[in-house]
């Protein structure tokens, strides 16, 4: 086990180091200049120039990243262009936001999903599986931003039930931070929904046709016996992968639910941050959330065993 | 219900909280940058700046330059000593009284390389166009004097500049490392909590003495009526508009002109309106190949019917402009509303006695800002219909923006924000390429002119050179002027107070709810 994570951690290095080039040539690949934003509609040449210098920007990109990595490796990860931040302090803010909607949001999912999934794949070819690939399917193509404009439109605008602007934190105020996280939160679940149920679905239609559920069955174990202590535990492990891609991802920033819901979450701050060619945000958000992405996954992968239990690791 | 429940369940577990109706929200498009003025800065960073901070001096909404923390203002004949004497009740945010030694130091400040003020170019007679303060200091009867090493007629104009605030603050607002600390300086609200990507509040400064004058612009009383502002971050227009309808947002500024029909059927919210002094153009590479053909520019410059152009980008709610001077400016005269005249079959003459054989020519624009891709659509279709290949090149506006500034661009859709004086408008379009690639208009007589008009205090000799000028633009063609914008911002039913006005910068003193926001 111990050498199973002391690999995968030993893998993460290279991916890492691959990814900060990439990272790195990436926005700059992109047009536009940071000093430009830096100074603004006021810029003449002899300030773009000081910009450009005070930002490193004129130095070759090869040293200005060998700069970078090594503030990285020493923990430092740069400060924003924009407004002089610490990367890893405005990460530190923004992340929670973001997690919080995303953990929630993950949980309910699953609570829909798995059961949903299970249900319709044991009802394979029925009508009730039908509906429930029919409703997912509707969830599937439903764009995440006309999602969010629909739930305030009704929600905040007709209804009058929740508000439509703005965050309050949990952790500042339980009451008010749950108002401000119903509608994200149930966005996301509309979009992780069907993706998870589908997977379910189609693991436990697969699991159901092994020939050990048949003995199960042959054995004369109830339905619901087979259900959950042959069938779910072992149709639920693609689907806990999945969960952790997903989750991945998630977690590095639903900025199209954090824009259209004005959550001050990580992906909002990547996005502004790209738009602003913010390099030194940019940079810094990307490496966590390839961080994240990785330790995401190697957590799944640490819990694939409690499901299936032939994986050893 | 659910709100009901969960306001119930709020009550159990939160302290006492600041009514709702105390607060005053206005959307902000972005996020700002930071607290020190002219430093981190940009529009919406200048719009909170302005309700902190004040300078010396002040526009007024017709434009004119007033004092504000200045008692009184006295220019040397010629135009080379300024001399500024304090109001005597101005007190900082953290209670000091404001003195003499406060200006210099914070003049001293702006003017140090070190500090990165981004407007240092226009007073150390490094810019383009621009004075050269030789120094600041303090008289035997406590007079603020700015020696000038040459005439500037416009450097109270450059002083109440909005865009480069020349704030006075308290030294504690800088730490001992030289970085900025909070922000203490002398308007009429002091920074309460910044948010980063939510919102910036701020309190009402229970020791602001407002002038005696009535506000106009920047300028005269600066009465804080709403207790508390609050700068919400929205970046989406739909979204904020979206919080302005649920009642989560009271003011709305600078809505999308396509939503303003629509927004002035709702029940709860009216409109204000102001003309600004914004100026939308079509840029020309003159050292392009073919543009730098006076004969291709004039023939571009014919086939756009700007009065076409601005009905379709502003939904017949800006007016056209085809000159720098801003129409709403005491210097715009008739001689500025003579542009080019729309004539497609002298455009495609000139451009068949040009040689003009269907070369492409790529005018780049961006969707960030709606009324710069209108335009530049309209302005393709004409070029097109007078036999021009003229192709649209849709960039982010970061990428327009940095292009902008390196030149590499043949054709671009483009606006300045507003500049308040004639002399800062051309500033930022005439001049060298060699010097900096942001220049659009390279003329020796037109820059010799603008220096003339620094060095007038007569306002008629100025408006004369300020027709010489724009008539040297037509003959030159180096931009294509085509509308100065127009603002209209959203105001819940029940806020009172609150007018935009031509710098497009809300101002919130003098605003306040009077109706209880919803329950």
């Amino acid at each position: 086990m111990m050498r199973y994570v002391f690999g995968k951690l030993l893998l993460t290095v290279p991916t890492l180091a691959i990814l900060s080039v990439v990272i790195f040539a990436l926005i700059r690949m992109v047009p536009g200049d940071p000093a430009v934003f830096m100074v603004g509609d006021l810029a003449d040449a002899a300030a773009l120039d000081e910009a450009r210098r005070e930002l490193g920007l004129d130095r070759p990109y090869a040293v200005q990243y060998f700069l970078w990595l090594g503030n990285v490796l020493s923990g430092d990860l740069g400060r924003s262009v924009m407004t002089g931040q610490p990367v890893t302090e405005a990460i530190a803010a923004r992340f929670p936001v973001t997690a919080q909607v995303v953990l929630v949001a993950m949980a309910l999912a699953l609570l829909a999903a798995v059961p949903a999934g299970l249900f319709a794949g044991w009802r394979h070819n029925t009508p009730a599986d039908f509906a429930v690939v029919l409703i997912m399917n509707i969830f599937l193509s439903i764009p995440s931003f006309w999602m969010g404009l629909m739930l305030i439109l009704a929600f905040g605008i007709y209804l009058d039930w929740l508000p439509t602007v703005g965050y309050v934190s949990v952790a500042d105020d339980l009451a008010a931070g749950l108002e401000y996280l119903i509608m994200p939160v149930l966005a996301v679940v509309f979009i992780e929904v069907a993706t998870l149920t589908r997977m379910m679905r189609a693991s436990t239609i697969e699991v159901l046709r092994q020939e050990y559920v048949t003995h199960a069955r042959a054995k004369g174990l109830p339905e619901r016996v087979v259900l959950a202590r042959h069938v779910f535990k072992n149709a639920f492990a693609p689907t806990l992968t999945l969960m952790g891609l997903m989750l991945g991802s998630l977690l590095g920033g639903v900025a199209v639910i954090e824009t259209v819901f004005t959550l001050p979450g990580i992906g909002r701050l990547l996005v502004d941050s790209i738009y602003a060619r913010d390099y030194g945000v940019v940079q810094g958000v990307l490496l966590f959330v390839a961080l994240t992405y990785v330790a995401v996954n190697l957590t799944v992968d640490l819990l694939y065993p409690v499901f299936d239990p032939r994986v050893r690791l | 219900m659910i709100r009901a429940a969960l306001l119930l369940c709020a009550f159990c577990l939160a302290g006492p909280a600041l009514a709702a109706d105390q607060v005053l929200r206005l959307a902000l498009h972005g996020d700002i940058r930071g607290f020190n003025p002219g430093v981190t800065r940009d529009g919406d960073t200048d719009t909170v700046h302005h309700h902190i901070f004040e300078s010396l001096v002040a526009y007024d909404a017709d434009l004119n330059v007033q004092p504000m923390l200045a008692e009184s203002v006295t220019v040397s004949e010629d135009l080379t000593r300024y001399e500024f004497r304090l109001r005597p009740d101005l007190i900082f945010h953290n209670g000091e009284k404001v003195t003499a030694d406060h200006v210099v130091w914070s003049w001293r400040r702006m003017l140090d390389p070190q500090t990165g003020w981004r407007c240092r170019a226009w007073y150390d007679g490094s810019a383009n166009q621009g004075a050269k303060i030789e120094s600041v200091t303090i008289d035997g009867d406590g007079g603020i004097v700015f020696e000038l090493a040459r005439p500037s007629a416009v450097f109270l104009d450059r002083m109440a500049n909005v865009q480069c605030l020349t704030a006075i603050l308290h030294p504690e607002s800088v730490l001992p490392d030289g970085s900025f600390g909070h922000p203490i300086g002398t308007g009429p609200y002091e920074l309460a909590e910044w948010r980063r990507g939510e919102y910036i509040e701020l309190r009402r400064f229970d020791g602001y003495s407002p002038r005696p004058e009535p506000p106009s612009g920047y300028a005269g009383a600066r009465i804080a009526l709403a207790p508390v502002l609050r700068f919400m971050v929205v970046p989406d227009p739909a979204i904020a508009q979206a919080g302005l309808l649920s009642g989560d947002i009271d003011i709305l500024p600078n809505v999308p002109l396509h939503l303003v029909s629509e927004l002035e059927r709702v029940p709860d919210v009216h409109t204000e309106a102001a003309d600004l002094l914004y100026w939308e153009v079509l840029l020309m590479q003159t050292r392009h190949p073919l543009l730098e053909d006076l004969r291709i520019r004039q023939a571009i410059a014919h086939a756009i019917n700007i009065e076409q152009v601005t009905a379709i980008a502003s939904f017949d709610h800006a007016r056209a402009n085809p000159s720098a001077v801003p129409y709403i400016s005491r210097f715009h005269t008739e001689a500025h509303d003579q542009g080019i005249a729309y004539d497609p079959e002298r455009a495609r003459a000139l451009l068949r006695a040009a040689g003009y054989d269907g070369q492409v020519l790529r005018l780049q624009t961006n969707r960030k800002y709606s009324f710069m891709f209108d335009t530049a659509v309209a302005v393709q279709a004409m070029l097109v219909a007078v036999g021009m290949d003229v192709r649209l090149e849709v960039v982010d506006w970061a990428t327009q923006l940095g292009n902008y500034f390196s030149g590499d661009f043949e054709l671009g859709s483009f606006g300045y924000s507003g500049r308040t004086h004639p002399v800062l408008n051309y500033a930022t379009i005439l001049g060298s390429k060699d010097r900096s690639a942001s220049y659009q208009w390279e003329s020796e007589a037109a820059l010799e002119l603008s220096a003339a008009a620094d060095q007038l205090v007569d306002g008629g000799a100025q408006k004369q050179i300020f027709e010489e000028i724009h008539a040297l633009m037509i003959e030159e063609v180096p931009i294509v002027g085509l509308f100065n914008r127009f603002e209209v911002d959203a105001v819940r039913a029940g806020v009172v107070g609150y007018r935009p006005w031509s710098t497009g910068r809300p101002r919130l003193w003098g605003v306040e709810r009077q109706a209880e926001r919803r329950p």
